[in-house]
């Protein structure tokens, strides 16, 4: 579906990611994590036409993504931003409704049946629908990031591009938008590649992670392969303990504060 | 109601307010016509009394511009404050008044005021407005990308130098000069060339329908640019497009009426808050509101101080941020 191959791109003339390559299948859930500044939302952007690549192709279905125009790459891709701030007040049925735009002919001035089938059905799978007349500027951060999430799901994706969905949230917050995504994934077969700072969380939900570091692949696999301590260490420059979740079997990863260092022994 | 249903009933009131609005302008001023006798005139013609001129040849045609130049600013405010993301954005904060004026002011100096007729001292406007429109795009175009912030910024920066220039040039002119050329800065519905009113209605009404193919994309705006992208909306070739019809608007509106602030800034606002901010319907209702407002305004000025009359620049002015500062406080004590 999403292939990367020998990616290098950037901003200006320097370059942030070089030499990336990658897949991604139908139905895949794949984590990008990696340090502060390692590239982690460049590469989201190089996928969505937004940054073009020095060197390297993105190519979707077989079609490279520089060939497409914004609107058949939007059709296809969804993207979920960090924060979304609409410049003026807009309730979150009209928000939602923003993602029916690449779908709809340039002179619809007013949704189609099929299209108010599709925005009710993304505000009913992200759980919205009770405050769907609702100012977007009146609800919490968690209920907001749903409602983002809504609007990618009206865009009917096939790749769901998330970046850090989840920063700002308490962890109820965390879990609700990733089981969300998750259910999506599973139900809809929709392709996620999200960028996620929270290792744990990456470790629990992703099928792959992609580790970049200094605008490199360091390593790409299952979480097991990927989050083994002396990789994060080196990744990370910082001291960490790697155990099993006991409930999911999937790598936890606990950092070690300076004072603690000396007690690593014991554990 | 279905949200097509509640949108037609707006339109449907803004036109009714219009026809309220234009039967009262045609009705006052330093002579008053009756009613009945407007009537009369509408539908049996010219019966030979002054008040058919007066109407016909004096109130009619003011009408109509007003409605033309406040409908372009209004529409020019909406995209602009749309694709800036900003509620400060308005026609002139660009600059564009400031070289239209500089333009009339330098042509009235040198005395090229009146070389091609009447029609001089609206191309001299014209030609100052698209002079400082496209000195801003080139200096704010890199690698054929417009930066919006930096299209806002360089505007400001060249509103200022044109209003220097203006000052300097106005220090500089001659006392009997110095009229025309306030005056002019003040703004005026007062105009009796058919072919100007022609042109400002025709680039009126084209570019509402040139903006309503971009009204979805302008909803998207709302969100950032990097989001309208996500939605599959080519960002730098619509920021182009609506740059050139915001312009076009303006630059027509400039020459043919002078500088009326507030317009541009005020009516887009004030209906974004009583229709809300989906471009849908935000478009047309803001084009037919400043069309309303302008005509407004410029009754009061005519009426007033009657035979004489106030610039209708001043009443936009006084009256528009008066109800801005009165809604904006309103609502935001709702909150």
């Amino acid at each position: 579906m999403l292939n990367v191959n020998n990616l290098t791109c950037g901003y200006a003339n320097k370059p942030v990611l070089t030499n990336i390559n990658f897949k991604l299948d139908r139905g895949d859930f794949v984590g990008v994590i990696g340090p502060n500044g390692s590239g982690k939302t460049t590469l989201l952007r190089a996928m969505t036409k937004i940054i073009k690549p020095y060197s390297g192709t993105v190519s979707f279905n077989g079609k490279l993504i520089s060939r497409m125009n914004f609107r058949e790459a939007a059709r296809n891709i969804a993207v979920v931003c960090q924060e979304v701030n609409p410049y003026f007040d807009i309730s979150v049925e009209e928000f939602v409704g923003l993602g029916r735009i690449p779908h709809q002919e340039k002179f619809a001035f007013i949704e189609t049946k099929e299209d108010e089938r599709i925005i009710r059905q993304a505000m009913e799978m992200a759980g919205i629908v009770k405050f769907r007349k609702r100012s977007l500027k009146n609800l919490s951060g968690g209920e907001r990031q749903m409602v983002v999430i809504a609007k990618a799901l009206a865009q009917q994706p096939k790749l769901l591009l998330l970046d850090e969905p989840t920063v700002y949230l308490d962890i109820s917050h965390q879990v609700y938008i990733l089981d969300l995504i998750r259910r999506l994934n599973k139900e809809q077969k929709v392709s996620v590649l999200i960028v996620l700072h929270e290792l744990n969380l990456a470790s629990e939900y992703c099928q792959r992670l992609i580790l970049l570091d200094n605008g490199s692949v360091e390593k790409i696999g299952t979480p097991q392969e990927v989050l083994a301590y002396e990789i994060i260490e080196r990744v990370y420059k910082t001291t960490v303990v790697v155990r099993e979740n006991p409930i999911s079997h999937k790598p936890y990863v606990f950092i070690v504060p300076e004072e603690e260092k000396k007690n690593i022994s014991k554990a | 109601m279905s949200k097509l249903a509640g949108w037609m009933s707006v339109i449907l009131l803004l036109f009714l307010l219009l026809a309220g609005v234009m039967f009262v302008a045609l009705s006052v001023g330093a002579t008053q016509i009756p009613f009945a006798k407007i009537l009369s005139l509408l539908l049996h013609g010219n019966d030979g009394s002054a008040y058919y001129s007066i109407l016909f040849k004096i109130r009619l045609p003011r009408i109509i511009i007003g409605f033309a130049v406040g409908s372009a600013l209004s529409l020019a405010g909406v995209i602009l404050q749309g694709m800036f993301r900003n509620p400060l954005v308005e026609p002139y904060t660009l600059g564009i008044s400031g070289g239209a004026a500089l333009g009339v002011c330098l042509g009235i100096v040198l005395r090229i005021n009146n070389v091609f007729g009447t029609i001089t001292i609206p191309a001299l406007g014209f030609l100052g407005a698209m002079a400082v429109i496209w000195l801003i795009y080139f200096l704010s175009v890199r690698k054929n990308i417009m930066n919006l912030q930096g299209i806002l910024l360089t505007g400001v920066m060249i509103s200022f130098i044109c209003s220097a220039l203006f000052m300097l040039v106005m220090a500089l002119a001659r006392m009997e000069d110095l009229h025309g050329i306030v005056f002019w800065t003040m703004g005026s519905l007062e105009q009796s060339d058919w072919n100007l009113i022609k042109v400002i209605v025709i680039v009126s009404m084209l570019g509402l329908c040139a903006a309503y193919a971009f009204c979805k994309d302008l909803n998207a705006f709302a969100l950032g640019e990097e989001e309208a992208l996500h939605l599959g909306i080519a960002t730098h070739t619509t920021k182009k497009i609506l740059f050139v019809i915001t312009s076009l608007l303006t630059g027509a509106s400039v020459a043919v009426a002078g500088i009326i602030g507030f317009v541009g800034l005020v009516i887009p606002h004030c209906v974004r808050i009583l229709v809300g901010s989906d471009h849908r319907i935000l478009l047309a209702s803001a084009y037919l509101a400043g069309g309303i407002f302008l005509i407004a305004c410029d009754t009061i000025a005519r009426t007033l101080i009657a035979p004489m009359e106030l610039p209708v620049g001043v009443v936009t002015g006084i009256l528009g941020g008066t109800v801005f500062i009165y809604i904006l406080s309103r609502n935001q004590g709702g909150r």
